[in-house]
């Protein structure tokens, strides 16, 4: 049970004359993402088709060539079955919330997915409440119109308006750009109990490499429409070329302990994503030494 | 930017037209519309039609590009054909068909009407020649069958003066929008829109704010395809809540359209905002005088084109008095 990109290439425009070449966006995706418990982040240069890859995993866009195999239905550039439940298994939240709320309340425009989804009235608002609850909306604010929002908040109702559905995979296309430190902090938290506690998948693209250290598990590289680099966030950091062949960057703390290592020429852990556990590595390493 | 989305018609040959101001273009291109209509004389006018083809020809423009914007008028001039020649009487007859309808042509004709829309249904092309195809049959049944019951009796007779008036309008239509099309398809978007700014300018003086009106054609303009992008993404957005656009009963098909129309006017009125302020910081003030990045100037092909096309219109009113209504 997965999402499985088998040779996938997409391109957004066939010409319609048969000679001119194909822009394909993205080449030659071979992918497996479960179904339960992963936590993936995709980073890669603007550009790089990451949104693009995204939007393959819920047949917002359709292969061009090669296949995407969701659950075990097989998508293929002309699929002959609805693609709605796909939708309903894996929930993709775009980047920016207004380009979707449109309902009077917060809560109804929570209820929209479920409903669609083919839940009931009455189990649509137990789910939105639930999902609110999940993403840390306040009561109060279910009644307001969702227009006189936050940012902040109106990215939180976009979220909850897809795990209201309950996927069991939620895709987040740059869900953290924009907001302030402590929604943003309170939105990965709730994202990680999501994944610990309910055991759903979560994709996340980001360009911040210390998200990328402290929350995910997974690694997914793009450059130009290729995956690059596809494993566990420590096989990645651990690669001292990162700069030079995919032009990221290492998180902060992991930075500050690769600075450390080198200068004191020590056997040092690197891979710390947080100042805390850098401080026990060190503590661990140096304490010995200095004793 | 690499999704460039080229709007209008414009298509690039770098031909002599292309390179004229849009001014002159705009102004030629009007008189000629103008001699079109002056023109009373059919053999003149045939003339005249040479001359467009010649232009049309000058341009280098592949002629489908010209036959795609015809095709939308050929259903006008099909029918604007029949009923000229079905009822124009006057002139002299020059042929008459009696047909009779009975039982079973008409339940022939019926049958090939159904035939019809179920074939196009199937053949995408060539629609109207199918039409006029099972007409004729149509018709050709009825002046040779007469074995079962009759029904009615009538004549079709085609007199010259229809013949004639339906010649002058499909020339004058045909000549019409090769000329529109001339224009559109050697004319940026942009330019042609700075051209007519620059063309309506003494209506200021009568206080119509053409400079606002053609800011806010180039602003439409600029944002049609950031539109069109961002109706995209709202569709998928909401595909992605479950929305199925291809299904649903009639209240369903209003809530999923207006899931789709709200957010495209909260992000409509965002972009006109920003833009607003956007513009607003750079010092543009509605109405007060502006200067241009490209100056449009005439060039001598500039003043020949105009000469000719003036020329041209002189003559068109000329001939009204020597060649009026022969033929
Ligand atoms: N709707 C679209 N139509 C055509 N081209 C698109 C569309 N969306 C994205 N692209 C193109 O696909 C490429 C990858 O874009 P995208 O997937 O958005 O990259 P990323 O999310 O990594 O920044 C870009 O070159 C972009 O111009
Ligand atoms: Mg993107």
């Amino acid at each position: 049970m997965g999402i499985n990109f088998q040779e996938v290439s997409f391109a957004y425009y066939i010409p319609r004359k048969k000679r001119l070449p194909i822009n394909f966006i993205l080449r030659d995706i071979n992918l497996h993402i479960d179904f339960s418990g992963e936590f993936i982040a995709i980073v890669g240069h603007t550009g790089s088709g990451k949104s693009t890859l995204v939007q393959l995993m819920n047949a917002l866009n359709l292969p061009t060539t090669g296949k995407v195999i969701i659950d075990d239905k097989v998508i293929t550039a002309k699929p002959k079955f609805k693609l709605k439940n796909i939708r309903k298994q894996v929930g993709l939240v775009f980047q920016f919330p207004e380009y979707q709320i449109f309902e009077e309340t917060v809560l109804t425009d929570i209820m929209f997915g479920p409903k669609n989804f083919g839940y009931s009235l009455e189990e649509a608002r137990e789910r939105a409440i639930e999902a609110a609850k999940i993403v840390g909306l306040e009561e109060e604010l279910l009644n307001r119109s969702p227009f006189t929002l936050s940012g902040g908040q109106m990215r939180k109702v976009a979220i909850a308006g897809i795990i209201a559905s309950d996927p069991q995979v939620v895709v987040l296309d740059e869900p953290t750009v924009g907001l302030d430190p402590k929604t943003k902090e309170e939105l990965l938290l709730f994202l990680e109990k999501l994944n610990t506690e309910k055991n759903k998948t979560i994709i996340l693209i980001t360009h911040d490499m210390d998200v990328v250290g402290r929350f995910c598990k997974r690694v997914i590289v793009m450059k130009k429409g290729q995956v690059v680099f596809d494993g566990p966030k420590n096989e990645l950091f651990l690669r001292e070329d990162l700069k030079e062949t995919y032009n990221l960057d290492y998180p902060e703390v992991m930075q500050i302990m690769r600075n450390i290592r080198n200068k004191l020429n020590i056997d040092l852990d690197v891979c710390q994503y947080t100042a805390y556990d850098a401080y026990c590595e060190l503590k661990r390493k140096l304490g010995d030494k200095n004793e | 930017m690499n999704n460039k989305v080229v709007f209008g018609q414009y298509f690039d040959t770098n031909s002599w037209m292309h390179r004229l101001d849009p001014r002159t273009k705009i102004i030629s291109l009007f008189l000629l519309m103008i001699g079109v209509f002056l023109i009373k004389n059919l053999y003149i006018l045939i003339g005249f039609f040479g001359f467009v083809l010649l232009l049309v020809l000058s341009t280098k423009i592949p002629l489908a590009k010209f036959l795609k914007s015809l095709r939308m008028m050929l259903f006008l001039l099909f029918f604007t054909t029949i009923f000229q020649v079905l009822f124009n009487k006057v002139g002299t007859k020059l042929a008459s068909f009696s047909l009779t309808m009975t039982v079973l042509t008409l339940s022939i004709s019926v049958i090939l009407l159904i035939s019809y829309f179920i074939i196009i249904k199937f053949i995408k092309k060539f629609k109207l020649l199918l039409l006029i195809a099972f007409m004729l049959m149509s018709l050709y049944l009825q002046s040779e069958v007469i074995t079962t019951r009759v029904l009615f009796n009538y004549t079709i007779e085609v007199y010259s003066k229809g013949l004639i008036t339906a010649g002058f309008v499909i020339v004058r239509i045909i000549a019409l929008i090769l000329i529109s099309s001339l224009l559109t398809l050697t004319t940026k978007p942009t330019d042609l829109n700075n051209g007519l700014e620059s063309v309506l300018s003494p209506l200021e003086k009568i206080g119509l704010k053409t400079s606002i009106l053609a800011m806010m054609i180039s602003i439409a303009l600029r944002f049609i395809p950031t539109l069109i992008n961002e109706a995209d993404r709202i569709l998928k957005a909401q595909a992605s809540r479950g929305v199925d656009f291809k299904e649903g009963n009639i209240g369903q098909k209003v809530v999923q359209i207006i899931s789709l129309l709200i957010p495209m006017f909260i992000v409509s009125f965002k972009r006109a905002e920003e833009l607003a302020n956007a513009m607003e910081a750079r010092g543009y003030i509605p109405g007060e005088k502006r200067t241009k990045l490209y100056v449009l100037q005439f060039k001598t092909f500039d003043y020949l084109s105009l000469g000719f096309s003036i020329l041209f219109i002189i003559f068109g009113i000329i001939s009204r008095g020597y060649f009026a209504n022969t033929v």
